[in-house]
C-alpha cells in the first residue's frame, strides 16, 4: 500500500514558498524592482542556474573556429555561477577606430536590439522577448540559461554595430590566376587558366588581402551570406522557459482514383526561450580581455 | 495644478530576473487491481522518488483511484490543468509524460506564426515621413 506513507515522505521535503515579490500572481503588488541578490534568491532557483554545462555552448559557437574549452569561472557570491563564453578567436580583438569612437554612444542610448542567430536563423530580440524556436532542443530543462554568441547586428535607435562583410568566394579569376599554354604535341594550341596553389610561406600579402578583405557590401556576391560579430563584444543570455506543442494536425494522403485515404498525424514540440539580457560591452571591458560575464 | 507622478507597478517578467517553473503541482492516480496501472505502479515505486528529489518546487500528490485507468494531472500557475491518461504505459514512457507536463505552461495549444513575441516598443522608432532623409522629388 503506497498512499499515506509515500505521500507523507514526498510532502516532507517541500520547501517554503518564495517571497511574495517573486510569485507571478503577486508580482504586481510591488513598485520596487528586486534584483536576485544572494539573500533573496531561494535555493531551487540557484540550483537550476547551475544546471548549465559548457557542452551546450559548444553547440552554439561558430563551427569553423576551434572550440576553446574554457572552464566555468567562479563568479562572485552575489550572482549564480554562469559558464564563461567560448570566444571565436584566441587572438586579441582589434577594434577599428569607428567602433572605438561610437561604441560608447551606442551603449549610452537607452534600448538595444540584437539580431541573434540560432542555427543560422536570425531572430531580432530585445530584453524580455519570448522566442519560440522552430525545433525541440534536447538536453535542456526549464530554467537553464543559454548564452547566444552568434549575432550579426546590435543596434540602438541611432547606431548599429555590424560585422564586416564575409570574404566573397569568387568563382572568377583572382589576382594570382595565370594563363598557361598547355604542352600539346599537335598544332592546336590549348590555353588554360591556372591558380597556383599557394605555399604556406610564399603567399603574397596582396593576394591574401584581396581574398580575405572584402569591400563593405556587394549585393550579388554577398547574397545569402551573413557574417557574425565577435562574441566578445556583447553578452546575450536566454532562459529556457519550457516546451510548447502545436495543436494536432492531420495530413490526408491519397491518390487519384484510389479510395484508400491514409491519415498522418503531426504534433511537433518547440522550445521556448526568454531573453534575459542584451548588453554591449565597453571598449575597456573588451580590450581588457576579461572573460567573466 | 502641480505635476502628478504616474503610478506604475513593476511588470512581471518570469525568466528575466528569476525563473519560476509554471507547473506547480502533479497528481498521480493509480489502481492496485487494474492491469493498465502496472507501469504506473512500477513508476511510483522506482522512478518517482528520484524525480521528487530533483524537483523540490513541484508539489506531488499520489492517491489511489480504484477501478480506473492511471492518470497524471498537472496544475499550473495560471490556474489551468492538464490530464494525461497513462494506461498500459511503461515507466520510461510515463516519465516522458511527466517531463512534458513539467515543461508546459498551462496555456492552450496554439499555432504561433511568428517566433518572437515582444512587449517592448520598437528600438529604432516608427517611420515618419517628416524625419530622416526625406523625399527627393
Amino acid at each position: 500500500m503506497l498512499s499515506r506513507t509515500l505521500k507523507r515522505a514526498l510532502l516532507d521535503s517541500r520547501l517554503p514558498l518564495p517571497p511574495t515579490f517573486l510569485l507571478p500572481w503577486a508580482a504586481g503588488l510591488t513598485t520596487v524592482s528586486h534584483t536576485p541578490e544572494a539573500g533573496n534568491v531561494p535555493p531551487p532557483l540557484i540550483d537550476s542556474a547551475q544546471h548549465v554545462s559548457t557542452d551546450r555552448q559548444a553547440m552554439k559557437s561558430a563551427s569553423k573556429q576551434p572550440k576553446s574549452a574554457s572552464p566555468a569561472h567562479t563568479a562572485p557570491a552575489t550572482a549564480p555561477k554562469l559558464p564563461a563564453p567560448s570566444s571565436t578567436g584566441t587572438s586579441p580583438i582589434a577594434l577599428s577606430q569607428s567602433v572605438r569612437d561610437l561604441l560608447p554612444l551606442l551603449q549610452a542610448q537607452g534600448s538595444h536590439y540584437i539580431t541573434a542567430h540560432i542555427f543560422d536563423r536570425p531572430y531580432l530580440l530585445t530584453q524580455g522577448d519570448t522566442v519560440r524556436l522552430p525545433f525541440f532542443m534536447k538536453d535542456v530543462a526549464p530554467g537553464d540559461i543559454l548564452r547566444l554568441n552568434k549575432a550579426s547586428n546590435i543596434g540602438s535607435r541611432d547606431y548599429t554595430l555590424k560585422a564586416s562583410a564575409a570574404a566573397p568566394k569568387l568563382k572568377s579569376s583572382t589576382t594570382t590566376t595565370v594563363e598557361v599554354l598547355d604542352p600539346t604535341s599537335g598544332s592546336l594550341a590549348s590555353h588554360s587558366r591556372v591558380m597556383p596553389t599557394p605555399s604556406p610561406d610564399s603567399e603574397t600579402p596582396s593576394s591574401t588581402a584581396a581574398r580575405t578583405m572584402a569591400p563593405h557590401f556587394i549585393p550579388h556576391i554577398a547574397k545569402g551570406k551573413v557574417s557574425y560579430l565577435d562574441d566578445r563584444l556583447f553578452v546575450c543570455r536566454a532562459v529556457v522557459m519550457g516546451v510548447e506543442a502545436e495543436p494536432m494536425r492531420v495530413k490526408e494522403k491519397t491518390k487519384r482514383r484510389q479510395r484508400k485515404v491514409k491519415s498522418v498525424k503531426s504534433k511537433h514540440r518547440y522550445t521556448i526561450l526568454k531573453v534575459k539580457e542584451v548588453r554591449i560591452r565597453g571598449v575597456e571591458e573588451i580590450e581588457g580581455g576579461d572573460e567573466l560575464d | 495644478m502641480p505635476l502628478q507622478a504616474l503610478r506604475t507597478v513593476a511588470k512581471p517578467q518570469n525568466g528575466v530576473g528569476a525563473f519560476i517553473l509554471q507547473c506547480k503541482r502533479l497528481d498521480f492516480h493509480y489502481c492496485d487491481w487494474a492491469g493498465s496501472s502496472k507501469g504506473m505502479n512500477a513508476f511510483l515505486t522506482k522512478t518517482l522518488p528520484a524525480f521528487a528529489a530533483r524537483n523540490p518546487g513541484i508539489e506531488l500528490h499520489v492517491s489511489p483511484r480504484p477501478g480506473r485507468h492511471p492518470v497524471l494531472r498537472g496544475a499550473y500557475i495560471n490556474g489551468c490543468h492538464k490530464a494525461i491518461c497513462v494506461r498500459n504505459m511503461q515507466p520510461a514512457e510515463i516519465l516522458d509524460k511527466v517531463q512534458l507536463l513539467k515543461a508546459g505552461s498551462g496555456e492552450k495549444l496554439r499555432r504561433e506564426r511568428r517566433p518572437v513575441k515582444s512587449a517592448n516598443e520598437s528600438v529604432r522608432g516608427v517611420w515618419s515621413p517628416f524625419h530622416g532623409g526625406g523625399y527627393k522629388v
